[in-house]
């Protein structure tokens, strides 16, 4: 079964043990996990509390590219 | 292959979601226990002079028996002297607030479980058994000046002031002041490591700070007391809250959108996320550190050593300030 993957920020950096993990979770229950390579940050509680609309558009793009690929 | 179907998220606040996950609704609960059955309620007790201890009583159960019921059963029947403290027995005083099993709620208002702990509030000094000093909250909310000061004449009578104006202000007046929220946060546990005033003063704030009439120079200078940024949006407050206030999404995500305009200074941290963001595509953590703390970030030399070791920071991308895939994006979408 394919699935669109999105690792935030610090699935990529601070916590990148999460990243490993889900990849060999992913592996052992048969999913192939298509990383949504263009993804932005999210901008997290930060910039939801001071650019509301930067927060939406930001989060708009990232789940219609997983709708394409997913 | 297993196919993994999920079990319906279920929706709604934070508070109905946590009720779903710790399988706590009505009809659950009701079916737990018969009259006739007999609780277990251990209630912790405290004495400045003589310490803390854990006592065990053995409880009748009765038909609709809340909290409230078995403590005020326990103390007629069993311990005398036990502290605690309730007035309106009616979810409006704010007065009974207790930790039952590890969440913080209402002794008047929750239903009684089979095996209960009953503990006080955290985060605020105990007095003796389950009652806290509340005087540490209440001299924060006292600096907060918590009015309304006009600094502009009335625009006419009937004053014009729209619903929607007042959306986020009326909800904080639902407020009861039973502080469960600030027993529940985890950053006001972290003690004096931030100046975070606490979600349970942030709501008695923005009854006044979110109302369109107030001087802005009030709201922000009361703001910049606050230490807002520190929270970190962990949704903890809004789950046991007994008069169901949005208080992330309602309160203090408004008054961080006000802080980050009243008083610029306070929002460093998202505002150098935002930069990097709109530069780099996504965040880079050392950058993020150097950001905000600058140069002095670097004398944790054994912490900065293990995330090197671990991978978890990578400077040759910080320092030549590396582009992500999503760069071009971000820029577009930020600008």
């Amino acid at each position: 079964m394919k699935f669109a993957y999105y690792p935030g920020c610090s699935a990529r950096s601070t916590c990148a043990e999460l990243n490993e993990a889900t990849h060999r979770v992913a592996e052992k229950l048969g999913l192939e996990l298509t990383q949504l390579e263009s993804a932005t940050c999210t901008g997290a509680r930060e910039l939801r509390a001071i650019d509301l609309i930067g927060f939406f558009t930001l989060n708009l793009r990232i789940l219609a590219l997983a709708e394409r690929e997913g | 292959v297993v196919n993994i179907v999920p079990a319906p998220l279920g929706s709604g606040d934070a508070r109905r979601l946590g009720q779903i996950e710790r399988h706590d609704s009505l009809e659950a609960r009701n079916s737990r226990l018969a009259v006739g059955d007999t609780l277990t309620v251990r209630v912790r007790r405290f004495e400045r002079e003589g310490g803390a201890d854990i006592l065990e009583f053995r409880v009748p159960y009765q038909r609709a028996m809340r909290v409230l019921d078995a403590l005020n059963w326990i103390a007629e029947n069993e311990a005398r002297d036990l502290a605690y403290r309730w007035f309106c027995g009616s979810k409006m005083c704010g007065t009974c607030a207790v930790r039952m099993n590890g969440r913080e709620v209402l002794a008047c208002w929750e239903a009684v479980e089979p095996d209960m702990t009953i503990e006080p509030l955290r985060n605020l000094p105990v007095i003796r058994d389950l009652v806290v000093d509340r005087s540490p909250f209440e001299r924060i909310v006292a600096s907060l000046e918590p009015w309304i000061e006009r600094t502009a004449p009335y625009a006419g009578f009937p004053e014009p002031l729209l619903h929607k104006e007042m959306e986020n202000a009326s909800k904080a007046l639902d407020c009861i002041g039973c502080m469960a929220c600030y027993s529940a946060c985890p950053v006001i546990g972290l003690g004096n490591l931030t100046d975070f005033a606490g979600p349970a003063p942030l709501v008695q704030l923005a009854q006044t700070a979110l109302d369109p009439r107030n001087d802005p120079t009030k709201v922000g200078r009361a703001l910049a007391q606050t230490g807002i940024f520190n929270c970190v949006s962990c949704y903890k407050c809004e789950e046991v809250c007994p008069a169901g206030i949005p208080i992330v999404s309602r309160v203090i995500e408004p008054l961080k959108a006000r802080a980050a305009v009243l008083v610029p200074g306070m929002a460093k941290h998202p505002q150098i996320l935002r930069r990097i963001v709109a530069a780099r595509g996504r965040v880079d953590p050392g950058a993020l550190v150097l950001g905000v703390q600058g140069f002095t970030a670097l004398r944790n030399l054994p912490r900065i050593w293990r995330m090197l070791v671990r991978g978890k920071i990578n400077p040759v991308r910080t320092l030549l300030g590396l582009r992500t895939a999503a760069a071009s994006a971000a820029r577009r979408l930020l600008s």
